[in-house]
């Protein structure tokens, strides 16, 4: 374990540094012990290799934080259509992992990952989608509430190819998500569901930075969530249509639900275009639960206080819907509703 | 037979942003009993719905509401909720990401406390939902999202028939719907008086819907004062004459 000071996403182009959103200052333990992976489902689709790694795909979590990730791996690869597999990494102790995911040409790789446990945690997952294959990823972060928690993934896409992110935010401290998408293959795409609930003096700082190179590629990205008293939330999304990416389009979406009060939330969506035929689009909404809700679930028998948790409830419920696997599907409806176990039948 | 009193209504006045609405309202209904609240426009109807079920947006100036034998005056929506009484709304909200099971259950074990067995729910759901015909990928969709005006309004009765109140006040329920509409909602009212001896106030301008039930009470409401209770033979009457000579009363 050796603590460090370093600089954890970055946005592509900076702006004003009193606005404090160019990027994350990170002062803290990195792991050097790495974490066993405990695989409880592998389908026989799917190849698994120990320590190799995939080159030449790009992160944004900030330089210093690759050199620092060296520890062992594991490399996925599937060369025909699979059913989930789903891996689990327990950080307790403070720990690194490294994933490397390699869809073969019209394949389909499904992969659910939970992270768990108590201690820093640093996720490495690299994606090489080659063409026409289709890359299912969720990622459920439940690690304890007095961690950090780094993760970093970055794919790249050749022509046809798909990436499909599920990404869960529910524990941590300080929660660091960098994702990094090159749509480098004419008509790949790149799809995003991230659900989050920040709790009181919680964090979670966001990097999500999608280049179309391609012709006629497309990205979505949707992150929605919740913030309670005292939490911190800021996430950054860049699109960048880069010349020659004619046909492209980009759209990213965010919606915020406040509970509570004295919450910091940063939106910086960021669309650059350096090509004419393209589109992109962003937009944002943040709230409280609207009254007239409140009032009309209050005359169903639900207090304001159980209504917020519903709405909030429903919301991650929404982006848990796109999680291929069944079993992690019901895991995370269980994580968060953890009342859901206590109650007494009538 | 001895019939004991669901709700009292006393001097109630209420208001809604410093304007003063609803004017001494006085009203009783006992149990099992189906009471009609008739008015012109604006005339206060849906206040008293809302004020009723403890919106907080309305203010109670003065006055009570005690309901099965507790002051419920100064209670929240869930409280008056819990305590057996349900508002059908007019423009019942769209809550985006709720499923329509997912809130009915939510619903029903906070209402109860406790968990709700599946197999139960699920049997009680499938079959309130038939009566409704009600197709069964409703459940599924979001509550009330993209519904038309008669999906609402069923809903809103699907809700009656898996909560089954004390009191449940329909404010303008059949108001909007075609006619094969208005029967099955009807039908689900009646449904709900006759396995729950539930109790009823209907708000409504039109009659459509009183055709489903007997009619115990019918009340005038004009300018936020009740000016006039009767029986049953009273919506005939109106329906012939109008409100003109409540109107009259009112301004007296």
């Amino acid at each position: 374990m050796t603590t460090e000071n370093i600089i954890l996403n970055p946005l592509p182009v900076r702006t004003w540094n009193s606005l404090k959103m160019n990027e994350v200052k990170y002062t803290g333990d990195v792991p050097t012990d790495s974490c066993t992976p405990e695989i409880t489902k592998l389908p026989e689709a799917l190849k698994l290799i120990q320590n190799e790694t995939l080159d030449n795909v790009k992160s944004v979590a900030g330089d210093k934080l690759g050199d620092l990730l060296q520890g062992e791996s594991l490399l996925i690869e599937s060369g025909s259509e699979a059913s989930p597999a789903v891996i689990n990494y327990d950080f307790t102790g403070g720990k690194q992992a490294r994933l490397f995911l390699h869809a073969k040409e019209n394949a389909v790789l499904p992969v659910s990952v939970m992270m768990t446990g108590e201690g820093t945690a640093v996720l490495e997952i690299k994606i090489q989608a080659d063409s026409g294959s289709t890359v299912d990823l969720s990622v459920i972060e439940s690690v304890g509430t007095d961690s950090d928690v780094i993760t970093d993934i970055g794919c790249t896409c050749d022509a046809n190819a798909s990436f499909n992110l599920t990404k869960l935010e529910l524990g941590g401290r300080n929660e660091y998500v960098a994702v990094s998408v090159d749509l480098a293959g004419e008509h790949s795409a790149f799809s995003a569901n991230s659900g989050y609930r920040v709790k009181t003096n919680q964090s979670l700082d966001m990097n999500y930075v999608v280049r179309h190179t391609g012709r006629k590629t497309e990205s979505n990205i949707f992150a929605s969530g919740i913030l309670e008293n005292d939490s911190t939330k800021i996430f950054r999304g860049t699109i960048d249509l880069i010349k020659g990416c004619a046909g492209a389009k980009g759209t990213e979406n965010e919606d915020i639900l406040l509970l509570g009060d004295n919450q910091v939330n940063q939106t910086i969506p960021l669309i650059l275009c350096d090509e004419e035929d393209v589109e992109g689009n962003h937009g944002a909404s943040i709230g409280r639960l609207d009254d007239n809700i409140i009032f009309y679930l209050g005359s169903r028998g639900i207090s304001s206080e159980a209504a917020e948790d519903i709405i909030a409830h429903a919301k991650l419920d929404a982006i848990i819907s796109h999680i291929p696997d069944e079993d992690i599907k019901t895991l995370a409806h269980s994580l968060i509703s953890p009342e859901a176990d206590g109650g007494e039948d009538a | 037979m001895q019939v004991s009193t669901l709700l009292e209504v006393s001097n109630l006045n209420v208001s809604i942003d410093d304007k003063h609405i609803l004017h001494d309202v006085d009203m009783r209904i006992n149990e099992g009993e189906a009471h009609v609240l008739m008015g012109p426009n604006g005339a206060g109807k849906s206040t008293l719905g809302y004020a009723l079920m403890g919106n907080p947006q309305y203010t109670v100036n003065s006055g009570k509401i005690v309901f099965d034998g507790n002051d419920i005056t100064s209670e929240s929506p869930d409280k008056r909720a819990k305590a057996g009484m349900f508002l059908s709304f007019q423009t019942p909200l769209e809550v985006p990401g709720l499923t329509v099971e997912s809130f009915l259950r939510s619903a029903l074990e906070q209402r109860t406390g406790k968990r709700i067995k599946l197999f139960d729910f699920k049997k009680k759901l499938a079959a309130a939902m038939e009566l409704l015909q009600l197709d069964p990928s409703y459940t599924k969709r979001d509550l009330n999202v993209g519904f038309s005006g008669g999906e609402k309004k069923k809903t809103e009765i699907l809700q009656l028939l898996m909560f089954r109140p004390k009191l449940a006040i329909l404010d303008e329920t059949d108001s909007g719907l075609d006619v094969d509409a208005v029967r099955l909602v009807s039908q689900g009212i009646k449904t709900y008086l006759e396995e729950e001896n539930g109790a009823l106030l209907v708000i409504t301008h039109s009659t459509r819907i009183l055709d489903a039930f007997d009619i115990d009470k019918t009340h005038v409401i004009v300018d936020g004062h009740i000016v006039a209770d009767g029986d049953a033979s009273m919506v005939d009457e109106i329906n012939q004459n109008g409100y003109e000579k409540y109107i009259e009363l009112a301004g007296k």
